[in-house]
């Protein structure tokens, strides 16, 4: 379980110090998978990162206890552009410790990438790359994973191909999504937060997530 | 609040005391309007006007009074009556164009109101009017344009901006509409949220256009018009959603996860071990390509480098060696160590610039980072130095240190002392970048600083005092001390250079501890 304790990030801007979160404590729910909403440029991926740990916060802390946490999905910048996908999938297999033939088996079966999977990054298609990003996710087990804006993931078959996964994934792991598109956030969450003015809010039911967001943004 | 029965009763008064001024009998009319007494109201300013037929005041108040009454028809006579007696009048223009409006005499009552807009006395309602009149006949164009002069002049009232709204909307501009629904700034008004709905429901955004709808009735419960719009938006949205994916996109799920048990420190090492082979490995890929041959050359590139520096500074000195009995080699002692420090410190450093990307795994820390250079460079230097001074060997020089041991000790020292200095550059360069070029000069000072080319010995003694101070010397030297046999110069200091190592080493890693939240991960 992740447990934000007066959690405060803030960032220094050309227009001044712009704040993330500020003084924020909560336990985020366990066995539920979480859709986190916000305006542009409230937070939501700064968040993701500090729920990864890829940033730490100004002051208070994250716990998350023995509870693995996914690097955050869709960002294609974890993977290195001179290095091929299976070079790729080898690093992250050997940094999380799993069985490299099974992740290389898993990630050339599940992204699709024929003969570019022995091909440098570098030159793949965005979609490509995104799904060899949730390829190489999916082939470790994490307790939550993390994904922000995957959208961008080819294809409506990739889409449903991905969501598949996922659930059967969820029986035993969570997911923590940020995305501007509700319908992908609703097939995969089933509780929301949002993010406003540096204060998270958690809602029961997705639906009232969305429907306080949708009301606070026509007014933004 | 003001009594106007009491001063309908005052005025209407001193109308019977002074029954042919036509100002009091005014008077009397606008006060009995105010109290709702319209009747004798009509009857005092119809006095007024069969007194002074061409008054301008007299006939703009009982027009006003008519109208009140209901007689639309005579009021818009006197009005236009009242507008020919003073054309510049804006107010009167006004009055007129309302009530031909109300009349739906819209063009008649547009020439008028375009005439008050055009005045000094222009009115935000003036504009209103107007965009409705032009509205009307049709011209929905500059209806829009009179509509958002409406709301400059009044840019608090709500109704404008809905009437401009519902002008774009029909001009099919529905993302400005929305704009200035969203401009109204009245989250309460159950009229903005309907017609806000209204727009989204236009855009085909029908889930917007319901929670809208669902709010505009939550405000206003009785509102009919509202429910009905409910009514209306709520039917689109029932549209059944095309393809066959929609049964996959449903997922409720209610479960608990196991429960885990802590890892312990055993655990913690065994992840920094795994991320740091992890780490040199893509390195070693990334930075010396897909052959067995790139780290071939990783090896010959310093080597060559060795050779040249070393045969160029011993075809320009033929003397004898300070130490040994080989020129050559005496240089390659001080040049090995040395460029392993350097190249260390350096790597180390780089761990900053180059590596962000691989910052954004989470399991990956910076420290791992700096390790993984640490060690991999090591390896490196340590190939390149077993490959020349097997050399050395197979030319039939001493190609093995006298005391192995102390010569180990020495290289680790200088080891550890690079990757304190190189943690301590790396804060530094994060913070300053430019220190990186001030660090480039200050290793080719050290360069000459520190006898890879001569030795201390041949120094006047307030010389070799300076130049002990330096750490590289002191590592140097306790190399060859190692390295040739009965070499124990007396500035050798070994437990200075384990000071400097130690130090070099806290205080890096402190600082980057203490430092790491203010470091940015770039993305």
């Amino acid at each position: 379980m992740i447990v934000l304790d007066h959690v405060h990030k803030a960032y220094r801007t050309i227009d001044g110090v712009r704040t993330v979160l500020r003084d924020v404590s909560m336990a985020l729910p366990e066995g539920r998978c979480l859709g986190v909403l916000g305006a542009n440029g409230s937070g939501k991926s700064t968040l993701i990162r500090l729920l990864a740990g890829t940033e730490q916060p100004d002051a208070g802390g994250i716990s998350r206890g023995a509870t693995s946490v996914s690097f955050p999905l869709g960002f294609g910048g974890t993977m290195h552009p001179k290095l091929s996908g299976l070079e790729n999938t080898l690093f992250l297999a050997r940094l999380y410790g799993v069985d490299e033939r099974q992740a290389v088996a898993y990630v050339e079966d599940f992204a699709e990438l024929g003969s570019y999977f022995r091909m440098p990054v570098g030159s793949y298609s965005s979609g490509m790359r995104a799904r060899l990003a949730f390829g190489a996710c999916l082939a470790i087990e994490f307790d939550i994973y993390l994904i922000d804006e995957v959208t961008s993931v080819g294809d409506a078959r990739f889409r449903v191909k991905c969501l598949d996964a996922f659930r059967q994934r969820m029986a035993r792991a969570d997911v923590i999504m940020v995305t501007h598109d509700y319908e992908t956030m609703r097939a995969y969450c089933d509780t929301g937060a949002v993010l406003r003015n540096a204060e998270l809010t958690l809602f029961d039911d997705l639906e009232a997530a969305i429907a306080d967001h949708t009301r606070a943004m026509e007014f933004a | 609040m003001t009594d106007f029965h009491a001063l309908a009763r005052d005025a209407v008064a001193t109308a019977a005391d002074h029954p042919h001024d036509v100002a009091v009998l005014l008077h009397a009319a606008t006060m009995l309007l105010h109290a709702d007494d319209i009747p004798r109201s009509v009857t005092f300013a119809r006095a007024a006007v069969a007194l002074a037929p061409d008054d301008f005041a007299a006939l703009r108040t009982l027009s006003g009074v008519v109208a009140a009454s209901g007689e639309r028809g005579e009021a818009i006579e006197l009005a236009r009556q009242a507008a020919a007696i003073a054309p510049e009048n804006a107010e009167i223009r006004l009055h007129l164009g309302a009530l031909l409006a109300a009349d739906h005499r819209w063009r008649e009552a547009i020439d008028h109101l375009s005439v008050h807009v055009t005045s000094s006395g222009v009115t935000a309602v003036g504009w209103r009017l107007l965009a409705s009149s032009l509205h009307q006949v049709g011209d929905t164009r500059r209806a829009t344009d009179a509509a958002r002069e409406a709301v400059a002049a009044a840019p608090e009232s709500v109704e404008y901006r809905l009437n401009l709204a519902s002008l774009l909307s029909h001009r099919a501009l529905h993302t400005e509409a929305i704009q200035e629904v969203r401009a109204a700034r009245a989250p309460d008004n159950a009229a903005v949220w309907r017609v806000l709905s209204g727009l989204h429901a236009a855009l085909g955004r029908h889930e917007n256009a319901v929670l809208a709808a669902e709010h505009a009735v939550a405000l206003a419960p009785d509102d009919a018009e509202c429910r009905a719009h409910l009514a209306y938006v709520t039917g689109l949205g029932v549209v059944p959603e095309a393809g066959a994916d929609s049964a996959v996109w449903s997922l409720v799920r209610r479960r608990a996860l196991p429960v885990r048990t802590a890892s312990g420190l055993a655990a913690d090492i065994a992840t920094r071990g795994r991320v740091i082979y992890a780490i040199m490995l893509r390195d070693i890929r990334t930075r010396f390509g897909h052959t067995r041959l790139g780290y071939f050359w990783a090896i010959m590139e310093p080597i060559t480098h060795l050779m040249t520096l070393g045969t160029i500074f011993f075809a320009l000195n033929h003397g004898s060696p300070p130490v040994g009995d080989n020129l050559f080699l005496y240089y390659i002692t001080g040049l090995v160590p040395f460029l392993m420090f350097s190249h260390v410190s350096h790597d180390v450093m780089s761990a900053a610039e180059t590596n962000n990307a691989m910052l954004q795994l989470p399991v990956v820390k910076r420290t791992d980072i700096m390790a993984a250079h640490a060690v991999r460079q090591f390896a490196t230097e340590l190939c390149v130095g077993f490959v020349i001074f097997a050399i050395a060997g197979l030319l039939g020089q001493r190609g093995l240190p006298a005391d192995p041991l102390t010569a180990m000790q020495a290289i680790l020292l200088l080891w550890l002392l690079a990757v304190g200095v190189g943690a301590f550059n790396l804060v530094v360069v994060e913070m300053f970048p430019s220190y990186e070029t001030v660090y480039a000069a200050f290793l080719r000072l050290l360069y000459v600083a520190s006898g890879i080319y001569y030795s201390p010995i041949a120094m006047p003694d307030w010389v070799r005092e300076a130049l002990a101070w330096n750490p590289i010397l002191q590592g140097i030297e306790f190399f060859r001390s190692g390295f040739f046999p009965q070499y124990e110069p007396h500035w050798l200091n070994p437990s200075y250079l384990v000071t400097w190592a130690v130090a070099a080493i806290g205080l890096g890693f402190g600082l980057e501890r203490a430092l790491r939240v203010r470091m940015v991960v770039y993305t």
